[in-house]
């Protein structure tokens, strides 16, 4: 059985490059043969979801878009689920965000520390946390 | 040993020495983590027993750091065998 990676992810979106090398080691450990898990937790839980199309006038610029778009790293999280990542989120953390009840991103699901998390951590080798907290 | 950085702390040798003990320490830079390996700050990692100094490429790829030539960069798959088999404790600072 190959060894199992678990990340445990803190940053969300647009805090730091935390999601973006979450993702580009993620997705090398799983093309090595490893298993990886991602528990989203703290802001994490923030690129569990679907996105919802913006609506009204954006003020955005289209340069400063392209920026902000290159640390939403949602599309690459469902390519490691369909590589057979497992990704799952606290839904503790989502409550306190207003988005328990969010749509999640294909291949992410509903967790907790309790079971979840616990889960990840009994069947890993190696676990790793990556954030700013 | 593997101490993996993502962040300037003001505490971090100190956070090494105390949590490495007498293990060998390795450490990997990644994020901003990566203005450690410049050529001012890599012998302080020698001076508290660190014996490799691995640098993330893709986070120097944004940043300018005159990088020590004690510093290894590696990029994503090279890192993998790294975390995977080459050390048992990770610890993330």
């Amino acid at each position: 059985m190959p060894k199992t990676l678990t990340i445990l992810m803190l940053s969300g979106y647009q805090e730091n490059e935390d999601p973006i090398f979450a993702v580009g080691l993620a997705k090398a450990v799983l093309k090595a043969g490893y298993g990886v898990n991602i528990f989203l937790f703290g802001n994490g839980v923030n690129m569990a979801n679907k996105e919802k199309p913006l609506e009204g006038h954006l003020r955005i610029t289209e340069k400063l878009r392209k920026h902000v778009e290159l640390g939403k790293v949602g599309e690459q999280l469902d390519e490691l689920a369909q590589l057979g990542a497992d990704i799952a989120t606290c839904h503790t953390s989502e409550y306190g965000r207003g988005t328990e009840a969010d749509d999640y991103r294909q291949g992410i699901k509903w967790g907790d520390v309790g079971d979840s998390f616990v889960r990840f951590l009994v069947t890993s080798d190696r676990v790793i946390t990556i954030g700013h907290s | 040993m593997l101490f993996l950085i993502n962040k300037t702390q003001p505490n971090l040798f100190d956070l090494i020495s105390l949590l490495g003990g007498d293990e060998d320490k390795d450490v990997l830079l990644i994020g901003d983590a990566v203005f450690y390996g410049a050529d001012v700050m890599a012998d302080k990692f020698r001076g508290i027993g660190v014996e490799k100094l691995y640098v993330s490429k893709p986070c120097l790829a944004t940043r300018s750091v005159r990088l020590s030539k004690e510093c290894i960069p590696l990029d994503y798959n090279e890192m993998v065998p790294l975390i995977m088999e080459e050390h048992d404790k990770i610890l993330s600072l």
